[in-house]
């Protein structure tokens, strides 16, 4: 039984973020894990939650298996409903054939009949690759205040680097004027943070439009938006305050994580009524020995910390031996980092191991200016003695001894 | 895979041992190891062995055992068939309700009869344990014993009312059982960890409450001693058991010791229960830690050594915490000194306090507590 919702949630997690090279060589961006016990989508699906939205279409594509695992029934979001809930929906195959998602609006398209079953008067776009707590009811409420068709959650940027993003042009009641991506010589400062709101009547027949034409790419930023600014829908920009980050880069990702330990960023994960739900494994409490040395860290259940940590976020189940050093760093789950060795300015992927005296990354200091980079270990990978490994690299084996690399 | 048995959780054994700690939640769900409840230990290895059906009578105060328990979904309890029973006394017995475990088993005899399962496995809410409950059905099974009791070698524990010492031959053949227990030095001591024959105890418990018989040790296991065939079963792993308050100070302390973490934190019987959702724990840059385990939610701006630090506590900037079990969201102010204290959930040190307790005399805050 399907009962009717007013507005559902359609989230875009099909992407490979190629951007992240390595690190989603066997996951989907929205997998990849954050901030010490998170990954990625856990912020949108919990914003989902806390904004009393409780139908969510999650759209897969790219590397499915641990996002499937990871979604499995929706419990840890309290997405496991009797009507709606959260529903994992992957590309199919029908009696004309089968497709893959052509586009992020073709992914929509493909999914109509799951959206009509709950006779939707808004439907909520988003996609899986951003970290931020924002209040969508407050959103679609400005939306049917505004009587809009589309509304299109925008944050203000510094001016030099609006060139990075889409930039929506408005005009002073808020409505959208222009849409430029990435501009070279950006008009306004607000960027769209891919979060859109659509009246669904409306929306549905522009998919079937977008659909009908085979010279569109069937994408919501290419296509549907500019389609619908050039027919004169009522489309609004919705200013949102706040801490947003598109961790589509390795950069980005690193940065992202360090900002938890910034007490000035506007994220706040421990507000009973905002906090990011997660899958939890059973792990117990966090262990610091006698000799661990912990500063401005964050440091998850399962860890075992010997060493010594500063500005950096340990994900659950990392260990850091006696004497080994971690600085300004990401460890995910289950790395281990052996005794004497040094991980700094870098990201080590699931359960790698940097043996003992090994050194991760370098300090940019150290470096000429623009050839800093933020040393990047794949999941699984070894990381032999002694062996080191540069600033701006990207391990995706193993790697014993110095120069050689083994699949 | 599904095992031939049942499990049966004691949740009041020794509620009246730990003081303040108890005044408004059963021992069940007494809050230990900086993540856990009492009960998390037995029922998890109950549901690493494949026993999914589990009955959990109660005495007195389990309001706090049933929210934690919640439906049973974080031990895959949540089930269609089988899964969670929990037993509030009835309030019409003769006697104090639930008063006795004969009393408690008594009013268990129709969830017994209607279970289909051979074997009942029964264990107490006051023993740190994680072992394999299926080897132990295993012995119990292939030695064709009536009763099985689970001992550990040792010195009788500080507060051993009522804590029966076994005796028992080289084949660990029960030949004679003591309660009030004056030897000194090593002995078997049970350690509330019992598998039954289901139809045996059926027929036990009817026939000791036809015979007005009171309690399970004496009336039971004592005066049946030649009748039945019992072993003792010697635990295997960590097994402590908690019946104070400087036990309890003690047994967190233990889990200091990474061999205590492994054996009861095993990779292949982890210990479930329920979940916050907190965010993983924050050093700030005053902060620092030394041979304590932190869980995840806390703040750390002061220092903090050999402790154990439940969800969300915060330890002021210059605060010193050594040797102290702090549970859930409790908040220590600035500068604050605290030596052997045990403070329980939510309570709140003022900045600059100093507050000591001893070893085998902990210091007791309690819930809510401002000082």
């Amino acid at each position: 039984m399907f009962y009717k919702t007013e507005c559902v949630a359609m989230l875009l997690a099909g992407g490979q973020g190629s951007r992240l090279g390595i690190l989603t060589r066997r996951v989907a961006k929205p997998a990849v894990p954050f901030g010490g016990k998170y990954r990625i989508i856990d912020f949108p699906l919990s914003n989902c939650v806390h904004s009393g939205i409780d139908t969510v279409g999650v759209l897969t594509q790219y590397q499915p298996l641990e996002l499937n695992d990871y979604l499995a029934t929706g419990a840890p979001w309290d997405l496991d409903r009797r009507g709606g809930g959260l529903h994992v929906l992957p590309p199919y195959q029908r009696g004309a054939g089968a497709d893959w998602y052509k586009g992020t609006a073709n992914a929509i398209y493909q999914n109509i009949p799951f959206i009509e079953r709950y006779r939707p008067e808004y439907v909520l776009v988003l996609s899986g690759d951003h970290i931020y707590q924002m209040d969508y009811a407050a959103m679609l409420a400005y939306h049917k205040q505004q009587q809009a068709d589309c509304t299109i959650a925008v944050l203000d940027v510094p001016l030099e680097e609006a060139g990075r993003f889409g930039i929506m042009v408005t005009r002073p009641d808020g409505s959208i004027e222009a849409f430029e991506e990435k501009p070279a010589h950006p008009r306004s400062t607000k960027a769209s943070m891919g979060v859109y709101v659509f009246t669904w009547e409306v929306l549905r027949r522009y998919l079937m439009e977008d659909e009908a034409n085979p010279a569109s790419s069937n994408d919501f930023g290419k296509n549907i938006i500019p389609t619908m600014l050039g027919d004169g829908r009522r489309m609004m920009a919705y200013s949102f305050e706040g801490y947003w980050k598109d961790v589509g880069t390795v950069e980005s990702l690193w940065e992202a994580n360090l900002d938890l330990l910034d007490p000035k960023v506007e994220l706040n994960l421990l507000d009973e009524n905002r906090r990011i739900f997660a899958r939890e494994e059973s792990l117990p409490p966090h262990f610091a020995a006698e000799c661990a040395e912990v500063q401005n860290a964050l440091v998850s259940d399962g860890c075992e910390v010997a060493g010594s940590v500063e500005y950096s976020v340990l994900s659950t189940g990392a260990v850091v031996a006696p004497g080994a050093r971690v600085a300004y760093s990401v460890i995910m789950p289950g790395a281990v980092i052996e005794p004497g060795a040094v991980v700094q300015y870098a990201i080590l992927g699931e359960n790698c191991v940097v043996e003992q005296g090994a050194v991760v990354g370098t300090p940019p200091e150290e470096l000429p200016p623009g050839t800093w980079g933020v040393a990047v270990v794949g999941e699984d990978c070894r990381i032999g003695p002694g062996v080191r490994v540069k600033a701006g690299e990207m391990v995706e084996a193993d790697r014993l001894s110095e120069g050689e690399e083994k699949q | 895979m599904k095992t031939n048995a049942i499990g049966l959780i004691f949740a009041s054994v020794g509620d009246g041992l730990l003081g303040g700690m108890t005044a408004e939640r059963c021992m069940a769900s007494v809050p230990f190891g900086g993540r856990y409840r009492m009960i998390d230990f037995p029922l998890s290895a109950m549901v690493h062995a494949g026993i999914v059906k589990v009955g959990i009578p109660t005495r007195s105060n389990y309001r706090s055992l049933m929210d934690h328990l919640g439906s049973g979904k974080p031990w895959d309890l949540s089930r269609k068939a089988g899964g969670i029973y929990l037993f509030p006394p009835f309030s019409n017995l003769e006697g104090s309700n639930n008063a006795t475990r004969l009393r408690a088993l008594a009013a268990l005899l129709p969830f017994l009869e209607n279970s289909r399962e051979d074997y009942v496995v029964c264990c107490d809410c006051d023993t740190v344990l994680n072992f394999d409950f299926g080897e132990l059905l295993h012995r119990h099974v292939e030695r064709g014993s009536d009763v099985t009791f689970g001992y550990t070698l040792g010195a009788l524990p500080h507060s051993a009312d009522g804590r029966m010492v076994l005796q028992l031959d080289e084949n660990e053949t029960v030949r004679d059982i003591l309660v009030q227990s004056e030897r000194p030095g090593e002995c078997a001591c049970a350690c509330g960890v019992t598998v039954w024959g289901r139809a045996m105890l059926v027929q036990t418990v009817r026939d000791a409450i036809s015979h007005n018989y009171a309690t399970v040790d004496r009336d039971v296991y004592q005066r049946q001693l030649g009748r039945l065939t019992m072993h003792g079963y010697r635990m295997p792993g960590y097994v402590r058991v908690i019946d104070s308050l400087a036990s309890y100070l003690a047994a967190n302390c233990d889990l200091l010791q990474s061999e205590v973490r492994t054996a009861l934190f095993s990779r292949e019987r982890p210990v479930f229960t329920k979940v916050r959702d907190d965010a993983p724990a924050r050093y700030l840059l005053t902060g620092e830690a030394q041979g304590s385990l932190i869980a995840d939610g806390c703040e750390i701006a002061g220092r903090v050594e050999n402790c154990v630090l439940f969800r969300g506590v915060r330890v002021g900037r210059g605060a010193v915490l050594q040797n102290c079990v702090a549970m859930q969201d409790t908040v220590i102010g600035e500068n604050a000194s605290l030596t052997c204290v045990i403070t329980d959930k939510n309570a709140e040190i003022a900045p600059g306090r100093t507050l000591a307790g001893f070893e085998a005399y902990p210091s007791y805050i309690a819930k809510g507590a401002f000082v």
